[in-house]
């Protein structure tokens, strides 16, 4: 992809990607960082991106690792703060956006993705690098622990 | 208010953003270039008359500019173009900038001089420029108000701009004995660029046009510098020494309004010279002043630029280094043998030369690394380049990647994927050996910052 390109596609997408990594890492500075970060390596790499068809789940991806990035560092800082999903009361008792701030990562990034940021199960499937089943079974399982009910519709 | 409430009042908070997402893509692009270029314009120290011996305690008593914010006009656009750095934009907020509003066309291109922020050590000059091209480059001679040359060590880096917008093309730093005029005389030279795709620009900037290449325009621009605030810093000593790979380093730091420069002294019986660092610095509430900030050069000597804390005055700091590049003395050249690629001397682990001749007098050399979170870095030195008893200046490198080098002929060399090429032309060269300086013989990103108290 030409780097005109990629600037004009970006300027696009920033607003989902802030709205992903604002749920994701649950914070306004580590979104825009996250943001910022994931932006400056896709302005680097994107030359290799031969199908500009993919582009937002591409850099969505890109996206995902910053934040993956920056948790484990926070985890070297300071003690897990993910529950484990046998937690089913923990997650009941806190408010939805801790709820889903305090999500296993995985279940979390489907979450984020899905009912948040707006992207398709096929689009999710794509970012996430997972097949379209596995994300169907983690959002179902996350929807469950944060006791929301969503059709496909509102998505 | 049940989940399904909650669900929708995130939906609604996150429909709200930042007012800092605006300028995403261009801190990225920025980014690039002060990666691009910063590091390529260390300045040596040599290059400057002083070495920065003296100390500067001056507490920000002196009376700032008394120009007042609502005093310069087209506040917005400067305000715009100081967005991706901290450091300038509280520079200006605190009426460090001074309007000069001067304009000139020559040869189809008009220079739009508007702006200059500066403190003692940096001048940061803000420009537009209209023409024919996609960017533009300025190349500038600073003398006084007189047409003489200024006292004083200094050295000018340009960077490319795309004119339609405020940018800041030019900056100047200067250290202790440099003395600022009354009046500037400024002389430009511009050239005009149009883009390429995967090959950076082929000059750096503040490097010298090849011989015969003639600018696009030229423009003297002469206007009078408000300098109240130079006395304006805020210091602190250098501190113990810190072993670092088994090298003794220790750092000071010396804040000015517009800029932080930390001080890097190396011990003398250090086996290794520190040729590279990457650090940030971070104060008690965790905020932190980044390395090489935009607008401004990567290091003078053993001066490391940085965002600066004078506004900000933390209670604490501390230094985190978060890449380290060492020069092993004893080996820092290699011999470079131009018709076979044969190397005499050690090359840094990861690191391949290949060489190829274009004509008799022609030569050019391709050094191979692998590139680092997808961008490249400095390998050889470009400075000098010798035959024995002979020092020249290397005028032209580029690097390239995600392509073949020297295609159709029997040196064809193929870039691997991920990999990059920092390629030198020797002009005038009928030798069939050279000498190169290596920028560094170990380079090492660390997994955990290291982390020093300054205070």
């Amino acid at each position: 992809m030409k780097e005109a390109e990629y600037i004009r596609r970006a300027e696009v997408l920033k607003v989902r990607l802030y709205r992903t990594a604002r749920l994701y890492l649950g914070g306004e500075h580590a979104a825009l960082d996250a943001v910022d970060e994931a932006v400056y390596k896709g302005l680097l790499a994107c030359g290799k991106l031969r199908e500009p068809a993919y582009f937002d789940t591409w850099l969505t991806r890109i996206l995902i690792n910053v934040c993956n990035s920056e948790l484990r560092r926070r985890k070297r800082e300071r003690a897990m703060e993910e529950l484990p999903e046998t937690a089913v009361e923990a997650f009941d008792a806190l408010p939805l956006r801790e709820a889903v701030e305090r999500l296993p990562r995985e279940l979390r990034a489907v979450i984020v993705l899905r009912y948040f940021s707006g992207y398709t199960l096929a689009e999710t499937a794509r970012a996430l690098e997972l097949p379209a089943g596995t994300v169907s079974t983690r959002q179902r399982r996350a929807l469950e622990l944060l006791r929301l009910e969503l059709s496909e519709q509102e998505v | 208010m049940d989940r399904r409430q909650e669900y929708e009042a995130i939906l609604r908070e996150l429909e709200e953003t930042p007012p800092a997402l605006e300028y995403t893509v261009q801190r990225s692009l920025a980014r690039r270039r002060r990666r691009r270029w910063g590091r390529r314009l260390g300045i040596p120290a040599a290059s400057l008359a002083g070495v920065f011996t003296a100390f500067v305690v001056l507490v920000n008593t002196s009376m700032p500019f008394a120009m007042a914010c609502s005093g310069v006009p087209g506040l917005r656009e400067l305000m715009a173009a100081v967005a991706l750095s901290p450091s300038l934009k509280a520079a200006v907020e605190h009426d460090y900038a001074q309007y000069i509003g001067q304009s000139q066309t020559d040869n189809g291109i008009t220079l739009r001089l508007e702006y200059l922020i500066l403190d003692q050590g940096q001048i940061s000059f803000f420009m537009e420029a209209e023409g024919p091209y996609e960017s533009y480059l300025v190349k500038a001679k600073c003398l006084d108000g007189a047409g003489k040359e200024l006292q004083g060590g200094l050295g000018i880096s340009s960077v490319s701009f795309a004119g339609d917008t405020l940018a800041n093309a030019v900056s100047l730093v200067a250290d202790d004995s440099f003395q600022f005029p009354e009046e500037m005389r400024m002389e430009c030279r511009v050239e005009g660029q149009r883009q390429t795709d995967g090959i950076a620009p082929e000059t750096a900037p503040g490097t010298e046009s090849a011989d015969g290449e003639e600018p696009e325009a030229t423009f003297v621009f002469t206007f009078p510098m408000d300098t109240q605030s130079l006395n304006d810093c805020r210091s602190l000593p250098v501190g113990d020494w810190v072993e670092v790979d088994g090298q003794r380093l220790r750092f000071g730091l010396d804040s000015y309004p517009t800029h932080g420069r930390l001080t890097v002294e190396e011990h003398p019986d250090n086996t290794a010279r520190l040729a590279g660092m990457d650090f940030y610095l971070e104060d008690e509430t965790g905020r932190r002043y980044e390395d090489n900030p935009a607008g401004s050069v990567g290091a003078i000597g053993s001066r490391r630029m940085c965002d600066t804390i004078y506004f900000s005055d933390p209670a604490h700091l501390t230094l985190s280094v978060t890449r380290l590049e060492w020069l092993d003395q004893g080996r820092e050249r290699v011999t470079v043998n131009l018709e076979t690629g044969a190397v005499e001397g050690v090359l840094p682990e990861g690191m391949e030369i290949y060489t190829h001749r274009i004509s008799d007098r022609i030569a050019e050399i391709a050094v191979l690394a692998e590139q680092e979170e997808s961008d490249y870095y400095g390998l050889l030195g470009t400075d000098y380049w010798r035959e024995p008893g002979e020092e020249r200046s290397i005028r032209r490198y580029s690097y390239r990647w995600k392509q073949s080098l020297w295609s159709g002929t029997s040196d064809e060399t193929v870039i691997p994927d991920g990999w990059f090429a920092q390629l030198l032309t020797l002009e005038d060269y009928p030798w069939s050996t050279v000498e190169l300086d290596l920028q560094f013989t170990q380079r090492h990103t660390l997994e955990e910052p290291m982390e020093v108290t300054l205070w």
